[in-house]
């Protein structure tokens, strides 16, 4: 797509979202909460899997929706939200596991994606993170594409309609025009917002990271959620860094998990990865902001947990 | 016609290695992600005269300075074959000279002008000034050209963006380059005969050397073809003489010249000895012989001027002292030694490099520094040391590159908003490398930022991130000589959670539930 042709699908895109947020009374988080629903009867709000490999927690982990078709539909674009923020090999688990990253870019094709991107907005220099972290490599081994997330000029700016902080930021391109966002956290200890998972992995689709920290990170992570609810959340906790995060250390301390945990809902697969690092979901301010704004259920005591163990 | 059939391959392999260096150091400053292009850009600079003589300043051995020595032996033997092949901004004139090849003519030599122009690059060199002497190094004109214009084109074509890149850079950089080649449209290859320090002191060395290109005026006809044709205007054929101190070895004399009087070698028999010309080299090498005695006078009053009046003076007024890249050792050292050429700047993947506009003083004008507010020095990269053609950034490894410290952060607690304003943000510890500024709770409260100084090497992650405005609450002034760190303690983080082991693959089935925590 050339770049007239993309500004013109953005503006398309825009005037029709702003249309149909003016007539139904409805913000555009609301309207992207209309995801393809789950084919063949109710799923579970959240599907854990322990034990086996990246590759096989993943594809059992599917087997629950019914396979990838559930929120890839034949000839849509999807854009893979791993987290890609700093320059570390991917033993460090500062980043999400590449091969995770790979097979999921094959599942979407097989459910007939037209176009799979992979992107981050870093905060090392991005082609370097890019690179030690062998996402790039592993994403375009399964046939993804791989764009860049650190120029300015691929984040447009946008309105949160129901935001409390962030009414508007700068959010990246493929963000936007994708018809499937899938987010793709590695679970791990954050020295700035305490855990980072799922919601504050989708702090990476904005350009204005200062200002996130400018104005208290909890709102903002909130924010930038609803602007747009990923049509899945996977969180890698395989080799979850439990302190020394989000960079990692040499005296990072490690647990050795090997799970994968699944939802539609950012905010029950917070609540549930926050007692994986050790803490309740009511330590972190940003899950119950979430909450607040109708994201999601926190409470895991409700949800309905398919736990699997291979 | 035996020369003739010699001329025209020495000719296509002369220009075909100049293309292959002009490409080359071109290739390595504008494709700079490409893993091939450092490679290429440190083996076309390591051969540059005026970083080299740098490099063996540097150094205070010849070991590193071995590149430079040989190409002035060479020189001395076999002439000035390196302005015709092996430097990009020659190549670059005689693009910019082909619409008129074939309309040139003798020009008089300005000896006073280039004597001047060599006696000031010397001079500004011994007084510890090497960024301003690189304003007529004819690597350096090339390497910021390259650095500052051709690249930033390139990068907006590419719609990246050019943090930190200020319109002067561009504009100085350019405008010296666009000089040099306008005077080269006008008349060939001017700046290396009047006013190029390495031009003219390959051009002595090639007056004395006894293989050189000469004319025999036995045979010459003056017919004018080879003078038509010269892009030194360093033939005089009414003459029937050739000017050795500016002959470039372009070699197109060689190919016009119906008689062969022009040719490669020694002396021919019974020489009919061109006398001015003698009396022009005298003159040449009795100037400068007076220049250099000017020189070793004005020494000790120069260099005492050069660090007052043209140096750094951030020592007054509490302002910052400038943070210089790693492998500098000493701000003295430092802008004594770069040739401010550019390359380490091109290459620096995160922009946090930029040139210096009056932070290192006049005398380390253009030379790179970091510049916090764009971008922080990434933790596994040397990318700039291993560009360095001149040896201002010392050779090293990645890991002693990983505890040298360059800088020094300062934690001002009354600007943290953590702590005046209880909001939630950590963007310091988050990034710091080393784990020099952690995040720690006190009692109930919000974690606080706590720095570490020990362990800090100034790469200014913490700096870049700190959202606070106009003065961070942490920053990053540099030291005045770079040291090494002491190496992170392995028990920096052990204050975290402590995590109930679950059970792992083996779970029998009917504990399914036990092996999750929620």
């Amino acid at each position: 797509m050339d770049r007239r042709e993309f500004l013109r699908t953005i503006a398309a895109m825009s005037a029709a979202g702003a249309a149909s947020a003016f007539l139904g009374g409805r913000g555009l988080g609301r309207l992207f909460a209309e995801e393809p629903a789950p084919a063949g009867g109710r799923s579970p709000d959240i599907v854990a899997v322990k034990g086996g490999d990246e590759v096989s927690r993943l594809d059992r982990a599917l087997q629950e929706y019914g396979g990838m078709g559930a929120f890839v539909r034949n000839g849509q674009t999807v854009a893979i939200k791993p987290n890609i923020g700093w320059a570390q090999d991917p033993r460090v688990g500062a980043t999400t596991n590449p091969e995770l990253v790979k097979r999921l870019v094959e599942h979407c094709l097989e459910a007939g994606a037209k176009k799979v991107w992979v992107f981050d907005h870093s905060c090392d220099y991005g082609p370097s993170c890019y690179q030690a972290s062998q996402i790039e490599a592993y994403a375009k081994a399964a046939g993804a594409s791989v764009a860049p997330g650190d120029s300015s000029s691929s984040y447009q700016e946008v309105s949160v309609p129901g935001a409390v902080t962030l009414k508007k930021m700068r959010v990246h391109e493929l963000a936007l025009e994708a018809d499937v966002l899938i987010n793709v956290p590695v679970l791990k200890d954050h020295s700035g917002a305490g855990m980072t998972c799922a919601m504050k992995n989708l702090m990476g689709i904005a350009w204005d990271r200062e200002t996130f920290h400018a104005l208290g990170l909890d709102q903002c992570i909130a924010d930038v959620c609803l602007f747009r609810k990923p049509a899945l959340n996977i969180v890698d906790a395989d080799r979850v860094m439990l302190s020394g995060g989000p960079r990692g250390h040499s005296g990072s301390r490690y647990g050795e998990q090997r799970m994968l945990i699944l939802s539609t809902d950012i905010v029950a697969v917070d609540a549930a990865s926050a007692k994986v690092l050790g803490k309740e979901s009511a330590a972190f301010g940003y899950i119950a902001k979430g909450e607040e704004r109708g994201l999601g259920t926190a409470d895991t005591a409700k949800l309905d947990i398919r736990r699997l163990v291979l | 016609m035996k020369w003739l059939r010699a001329a025209r391959p020495a000719r296509i392999a002369r220009i075909a290695i100049a293309a292959t260096v002009l490409c080359g150091v071109t290739f390595g400053i504008l494709d700079v992600a490409n893993p091939g292009a450092g490679l290429a850009l440190r083996v076309v600079a390591s051969w540059q005269l005026f970083p080299a003589v740098g490099r063996a300043i540097a150094t205070g051995t010849l070991a590193l300075g071995a590149a430079a020595l040989l190409v002035l032996l060479l020189s001395l033997v076999f002439g000035r074959w390196y302005c015709a092949a092996l430097c990009p901004l020659g190549t670059l004139q005689d693009l910019a000279s082909l619409p008129r090849r074939n309309r040139r003519g003798f020009a008089r030599p300005r000896t006073a002008m280039r004597v001047l122009a060599l006696v000031l690059v010397l001079g500004a060199a011994a007084i510890g000034a090497a960024g301003l002497a690189s304003w007529l190094d004819p690597w350096s004109l090339f390497g910021r050209f390259a650095a500052y214009d051709l690249q930033s084109v390139l990068r907006l074509a590419a719609r990246e963006d050019l943090p930190g890149l200020v319109p002067s850079t561009v504009l100085a950089s350019g405008a010296a380059v666009a000089a040099i080649l306008a005077a080269s449209f006008a008349s060939g290859r001017w700046f290396c005969g009047n006013l190029c320090p390495v031009g003219s002191t390959l051009g002595l060395l090639n007056s004395l050397a006894p293989l050189r290109l000469r004319l025999d005026s036995g045979e010459c006809i003056a017919c004018g073809e080879c003078a038509s044709v010269c892009r030194a205007s360093c033939v005089d054929s009414a003459a029937k003489r050739l000017d050795p101190s500016r002959c470039v070895y372009c070699l197109a004399c060689l190919e016009v010249c119906p008689t062969g009087a022009l040719y490669y070698g020694r002396p021919r028999p019974a020489p009919s000895a061109p006398a001015s010309s003698r009396i022009s080299r005298a003159r040449f090498l009795a100037a400068l012989g007076g220049g250099a005695a000017a020189l070793m006078v004005a020494l000790v009053p120069g260099r005492a001027f050069a660090s007052k009046a043209l140096g750094v003076r951030a020592t007054g007024l509490g302002a910052p002292f400038p943070v210089l890249p790693p492998g500098a050792r000493s701000l003295e050292r430092f802008v004594g030694t770069c040739v401010a050429c550019g390359a380490c700047i091109s290459v620096c993947p995160s922009r946090v490099l930029q040139p210096s506009l009056g932070q290192l003083g006049l005398i380390g004008l253009m030379a790179p520094r970091l510049d916090h507010g764009v971008s922080y020095c990434q933790y596994d990269c040397i990318a700039c040391i291993d560009a360095c053609p001149s040896g201002a950034l010392g050779r090293m490894g990645l890991e002693r590159k990983r505890l040298t410290k360059i800088g020094d952060a300062t934690l001002v607690r009354d600007r943290c908003i953590v702590i005046t304003n209880l909001t939630k943000c950590g963007a310091c510890a988050e990034c710091c490398p080393t784990g020099a500024v952690r995040m720690v709770a006190a009692g109930d409260g919000l974690p606080e930022p706590v720095f570490t100084s020990s362990i800090c090497i100034g790469c200014g992650a913490c700096h870049h991130a700190c959202p606070v405005r106009p003065d961070r609450a942490i920053s990053v002034s540099g030291l005045a000589v770079q040291a090494l760190a002491e190496p992170p303690s392995t028990k920096l983080f052990d204050q975290g959670p402590s995590v109930p082991a679950a059970g792992g693959a083996g779970t029998a089935k009917g504990a399914v539930k036990d092996a999750f925590p929620f």
